[in-house]
């Protein structure tokens, strides 16, 4: 029992060093290598197999949601050749004062085939193949769902949001926006610290990622405000954010590049 | 050679199974940890020094599905593992409720032991989860055992 306790200090040790150089320990790999294509398969159908039977029973709803989401569509095209126009009016003006132009980033899709509430990390199956490395975020429609920590060819783990160990610049929208720092603290409870602002913030408001990151694009909702702490340390502002994606019943995310 | 590949094969599936299952099967926030129930109903089932392998390799890999600290799942699982192969040699027949009662307890234990190891941000959440999973492991370790029973009945003699 002492040797196996031994190799499994010299197995976490091992883990540590390969996660600092943001790659996944072999022991990782070897077992998400075995079980990860037949759970993946699995998931596949028992989602295909609850969309099918929600599907029967909801057809009506389902419908109507349908001719909604087409009129959404339509007004959406309007809107985007709106942010069309004006982005080629931006792209113009940055080269007129001799600015680099902006690169638009790709969207990777992966499915989360693992995900571990205790330590806030999940598991995607998409890796350094498909462009995946270390502090790339990963979102969804709702928001944003946490950074890649480490990648290897065909899987990577992301720390989420909601994680004490990540730190991420947030903002929220005003004149001026209010720029600070972002950490977890529970499975529903973020904490954004800013420098003290005589700004009062209303319940509700929408905190983003900051302009300022070089691998997190700008603007990703992560939460919105629950209340405002009185300081308890001299300078700082506490704002308590509830995130707007739930983990939990996350299946399909994707990795901004 | 019977014990070992029956083992590794319900590890297997245990851990397939736990990256697909657990959040499709929440019910009211409640998640089941079905590497934990493997290794406890196995656990029940196989002699003490086979337990320890058992809880080894069944922390092992669920560290290594989520990526977390390897020694803490190995260390949990090693030691409710064979606490619950020794509990059986007390030479008491175990039903199937009786052993989902036995999960249900070794979850717990398993738990508070990880609590120590790496201490939760929220306590009272920690615990609430931890209450939860436990009487859903019960659940689902009772036609576990049942099933493993009759396989695994001759390794323990």
């Amino acid at each position: 029992m002492v040797g196996l306790v031994g190799l499994s200090l010299a197995f976490a040790r091992l883990q540590n060093g390969d996660r600092s150089a943001g790659r996944i320990d072999p022991i990782g790999r070897t077992v998400l290598a075995i079980t990860s294509p037949v759970s993946v398969q699995l998931g596949r159908i028992l989602d295909q197999n609850g969309r099918f039977w929600s599907s029967v029973w909801e057809s009506e709803s389902l419908r109507r949601d349908n001719m909604r989401l087409r009129s959404m569509a339509k007004s959406w095209e309007q809107y985007q050749q709106t942010v069309d126009s004006l982005e080629s009016q931006l792209s113009h003006l940055r080269g007129t004062i001799g600015m680099p132009a902006l690169s638009g980033r790709k969207k990777v899709p992966a499915d989360i085939i693992s995900f571990d509430p205790v330590t806030s990390r999940v598991t995607l199956n998409a890796g350094t193949n498909q462009g995946i490395i270390a502090g790339q975020a990963v979102v969804t429609g709702d928001g944003l769902v946490g950074q890649i920590q480490n990648s290897d060819s065909n899987r990577s783990q992301a720390l989420l949001v909601s994680s004490p160990v990540l730190r991420l610049g947030a903002m929220i929208a005003g004149d001026p926006p209010v720029t600070g720092l972002m950490r977890g603290q529970g499975p529903r409870r973020l904490v954004f610290e800013i420098v003290e602002s005589s700004r009062v913030f209303k319940q509700g408001e929408l905190v983003v990622t900051s302009l300022h990151s070089e691998r997190t694009p700008p603007n990703i909702p992560i939460g919105i405000v629950l209340n405002q702490e009185p300081a308890q340390e001299y300078g700082i502002t506490r704002i308590i954010v509830i995130p707007t994606v739930d983990v939990g019943s996350l299946r399909e995310v994707f990795v901004i590049q | 050679m019977k014990l070992f590949g029956v083992c590794a094969l319900v590890l297997w599936i245990s851990a397939v199974l736990q990256q697909a299952l657990p959040d499709r099967m929440a019910i009211l926030g409640a998640r089941p940890d079905l590497m934990l129930v493997a290794v406890l109903t196995l656990g029940l089932l196989v002699p003490a020094p086979a337990s320890i392998g058992v809880g080894f390799f069944g922390g092992l890999i669920q560290g290594a599905l989520v990526g977390a600290n390897l020694a803490q799942y190995v260390l949990t699982r090693m030691v409710t593992g064979y606490i619950a192969s020794r509990l059986t040699e007390l030479e008491i027949e175990l039903s199937a409720p009786m052993a989902g009662l036995f999960v249900a307890v070794g979850t717990l234990l398993a738990q508070i032991l990880m609590m120590f190891l790496a201490p939760p941000r929220s306590l009272g959440g920690f615990i609430g989860d931890t209450i939860e999973t436990a009487i859903y492991n019960a659940v689902i370790a009772m036609p576990l055992y049942a099933v493993l029973r009759p396989i695994l009945r001759t390794s323990r003699s």
